[in-house]
Parts: C-alpha cells; sequence; structure tokens
C-alpha cells in the first residue's frame, strides 16, 4: 500500500516518470532523484542543487530526507 | 514591465482529436509568438490525447490567455490544477517549451504514489501536490535539455 496522503506531514514519494521521483512532507517539497545513465541516482534538494550521486535509489533517498534534519544546523554541505 | 508579481497556472486538457507532430508544431510557433508579445512564458506536454501546460506572466495576461486557451476547439475538458502567485519565472528561457510524453512504465515502484495518476485524483490536496510535481519535473527537464525557445522554435514534437 502506498502512503495516504491526507496532507498531515506524512512524507511522500512520488514517480513522475521511470527514474524521476519527488519527495515531499505535508505539501513541502524536499527533493527530487534524477536518474542518470552515467551517474546513478542524483539526488536534489528543492532548489536543484545536488546532495549526491548513489547507486541505489533507497540511498538517494535517504539523502534527500536525512537534509531536513541537518536543516536547522546551518551546515549543509 | 515589472517583474513582481508573476502568477502561475497549471492546467490539463483532452484533445478532441490526436495532434499530430505537424499540428503540434504550428500550435507551438502560434503560442510562441503570442506569448512573447504578452510576456507569457511556460511549457506543454502532449502525452496520447491529453495536455498539460503551465503559464506563466502577468496575473491579468495569464488570465486571460487562460481564458482564450479554454475556448480552442481543439480541446475540451480543461481543469486548472494549480493558480498562484511566484517569486520569480520558472521557466523564463520559454516562450512556450514543449516535452514529449514521459516514458510510460507501468505502476510506479511500490511505495510510491504515481503523478500522472494523482494529478486526476478526486482528491484536491493530491491533486494539488501531483501539479506542483510535474511542474518540477518540467524546471528539471527544461533545464537540461536547455536550448531557449527562441533558438529552436521549430523543434520538432516527438511523441
Ligand atoms: C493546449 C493549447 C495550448 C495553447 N497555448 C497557447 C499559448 O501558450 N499561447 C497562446 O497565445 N495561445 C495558445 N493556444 C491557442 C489559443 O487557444 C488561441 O488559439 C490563440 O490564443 C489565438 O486566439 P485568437 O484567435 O482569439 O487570437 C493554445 C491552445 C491549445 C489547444
Amino acid at each position: 500500500m502506498v502512503a495516504s496522503d491526507t496532507g498531515d506531514g506524512a512524507l511522500i514519494w512520488s514517480r513522475v516518470e521511470p527514474g524521476f521521483y519527488v519527495g515531499s512532507r505535508g505539501g513541502e517539497f524536499l527533493g527530487y532523484i534524477d536518474r542518470r545513465p552515467d551517474r546513478g541516482y542524483v539526488a536534489f534538494d528543492l532548489h536543484s542543487s545536488e546532495l549526491g550521486a548513489f547507486d541505489s535509489r533507497d540511498d538517494a533517498i535517504a539523502a534527500v530526507e536525512s537534509q531536513t534534519s541537518r536543516h536547522s544546523s546551518g551546515a549543509e554541505a | 514591465m515589472s517583474e513582481r508579481d508573476i502568477f502561475t497556472s497549471l492546467y490539463s486538457s483532452n484533445a478532441t482529436a490526436p495532434m499530430t507532430s505537424s499540428d503540434l508544431t504550428a500550435l507551438l510557433e502560434q503560442s510562441r509568438a503570442a506569448n512573447r508579445d504578452r510576456a507569457i512564458t511556460g511549457m506543454l506536454l502532449y502525452d496520447r490525447g491529453r495536455f498539460i501546460q503551465i503559464l506563466e506572466g502577468p496575473m491579468d495576461a495569464v488570465r486571460d490567455l487562460l481564458d482564450r486557451i479554454r475556448e480552442d476547439p481543439r480541446h475540451s475538458g480543461m481543469r486548472v490544477l494549480m493558480d498562484e502567485v511566484i517569486d520569480r519565472r520558472q521557466f523564463a528561457e520559454w516562450s512556450m517549451g514543449f516535452l514529449p510524453a514521459p516514458d510510460a512504465d507501468g505502476p510506479p515502484p511500490e511505495g510510491f504514489r504515481d503523478t500522472f495518476a494523482d494529478l486526476d485524483a478526486a482528491d484536491g490536496y493530491a491533486t494539488h501536490r501531483a501539479a506542483r510535481e510535474l511542474s518540477m519535473w518540467f524546471r528539471v527537464r527544461s533545464g537540461e535539455t536547455a536550448t531557449p525557445a527562441r533558438a529552436r522554435v521549430a523543434a520538432e514534437p516527438q511523441g
């Protein structure tokens, strides 16, 4: 089952097309993942700054999701 | 012109007859010339009988254009899915970019929502989220294939 989409802060990942996934929480975008033929799964924040390139989609998702917890420190790489 | 209040609107609609590639080229050429005159920018997607278009520009210009497009016999069933004021243009280089349909590949992986399915959802929250996801995808794809519309007016639509 997919996550319910109630807008109450649930984390949601959507596929726009194969290889392109957008993550959001409670209507706020967290970022997206774009699969590139030469680089694997590349994670981006919502301003399209790159967060890293990964072999697995799950690792790219983790990179997008974890940047929010780093956000308050203001010390993102 | 002041760029302070840029209004953006995203709608979907259904073509009344299948669009050939020359139909699409004609539509895009007409749109690009008119949009340049009105400071309208945006992207158009055509996917198996469905249009999705995002327009941005001064609010009055966007609203007027939406009213005109709504009357166009080439499509019907226009649904505005997103409608908001934004800080700056997302498609400043595109008098009307064109994106070929995304690759269709069956249902999304387990645990993922399907943006195109959610676009048709009855639930307004899901629809709005899907519209914003599409807008994000438009932006990324348009930047990637980035050839400004001016240099690409005659680009052949695919699909
Ligand atoms: C899917 C779709 C998208 C369109 N997009 C635009 C557009 O971006 N700009 C535009 O001027 N006309 C656009 N048109 C064409 C308008 O509907 C209309 O034909 C055009 O504005 C000319 O209107 P007029 O004959 O009243 O001057 C679009 C039509 C369709 C069916």
